[in-house]
């Protein structure tokens, strides 16, 4: 996906519908769990997948049409906004050509024993930096 | 609370946990229909959601702290904004006393055949209207 440098087909199931036979509106948290999941785990987490050291923060997501099971999602993810203690994760959901939703989130890395948010550290930044996407499209 | 005319408790189920042993962050989305829809049960009576098709155009969740299996959870809502053909529903999720979330919902009114949107009735509006809050602190 333009603009995004890394990207996870998304794999619907049935049970994601709703009585609007469209893939629920909480449902497509999930999904952008799966794609920033899949991130982390081939960037960050080096075999240790629960080591996460970030919590969520914020999340928002714009609903732009429907999903339905007729046609696969992919989602893009990038790094948006680099803070001193968090740092934002962007995501575009697109299915058959068009733009499903855009969607972005907060992260707040914390102190894992503790769990009180500390600072960015600078191999960390570097590689959050490695993953920023670009506007093109 | 203070400010937030409706109440909707929640059944905190094992499957809502993720790894962590919290709630997991989408399931809060769901609450926010489990209110959305209980509050829409109760003041619009025998006219189903069916009936009156509004879509989720917009999702915002300020996450506050962790919410575990035992706590007893509740879900306040209120109705912001009511524009021409959308409003906004602005929700409190409170877990054991505290705030554990703070979140608003767009809806948008939907021609289900068209696609379009549609201006909301006048019945709906008036409704939507008993939940808004006029004076907010802060």
């Amino acid at each position: 996906m333009k603009g995004y440098p890394f990207e996870v087909p998304i794999q619907a199931r049935r049970r994601d519908l709703d009585a609007f036979a469209h893939v629920n509106n909480a449902v497509f948290a999930s999904y952008l769990e799966v794609v920033r999941a899949s991130l982390w785990r081939e960037h960050f987490a080096e075999g240790q997948e629960l080591d996460i050291p970030f919590f969520l923060a914020r999340l928002e997501i714009d609903f732009k049409r429907p999903l339905g099971l007729g046609c696969p999602a992919r989602i893009g993810i990038r790094v948006g906004r680099i803070g001193g203690s968090s740092f934002t994760f962007e995501y575009r959901v697109e299915a058959d050509g068009g733009i499903a939703a855009e969607a972005a989130s907060i992260q707040v890395v914390v102190d894992k024993p503790a769990g009180r948010p500390r600072h960015i550290e600078p191999a960390e930044r570097a590689k959050l930096e490695t993953l920023r996407g670009s506007n093109e499209e | 609370m203070q400010n937030y005319p409706f109440v909707c408790p929640i059944q905190v189920r094992w499957r809502d946990l993720d790894a962590f042993a919290h709630v997991n962050n989408a399931v809060f989305a769901s609450y926010l229909e489990v209110a959305r829809t209980e509050f829409w049960r109760q003041r619009f009576g025998g006219r189903s959601t069916m009936e009156i098709p509004f879509f989720v155009r917009r999702l915002e969740i300020d996450f506050k702290r962790p919410i575990s299996l035992d706590d007893e959870v509740q879900v306040w809502l209120r109705v912001g904004e009511i524009r021409g053909a959308s409003f906004d529903f602005e929700y409190l999720v409170e877990a054991d006393g505290s705030t554990a979330a703070v979140a608003v919902t767009t809806l948008a009114c939907v021609d289900t055949t068209s696609g379009r949107p549609v201006r909301i009735a006048e019945d709906v509006r008036a409704i939507l209207a008993t939940l808004q809050v006029r004076e907010r602190p802060g």
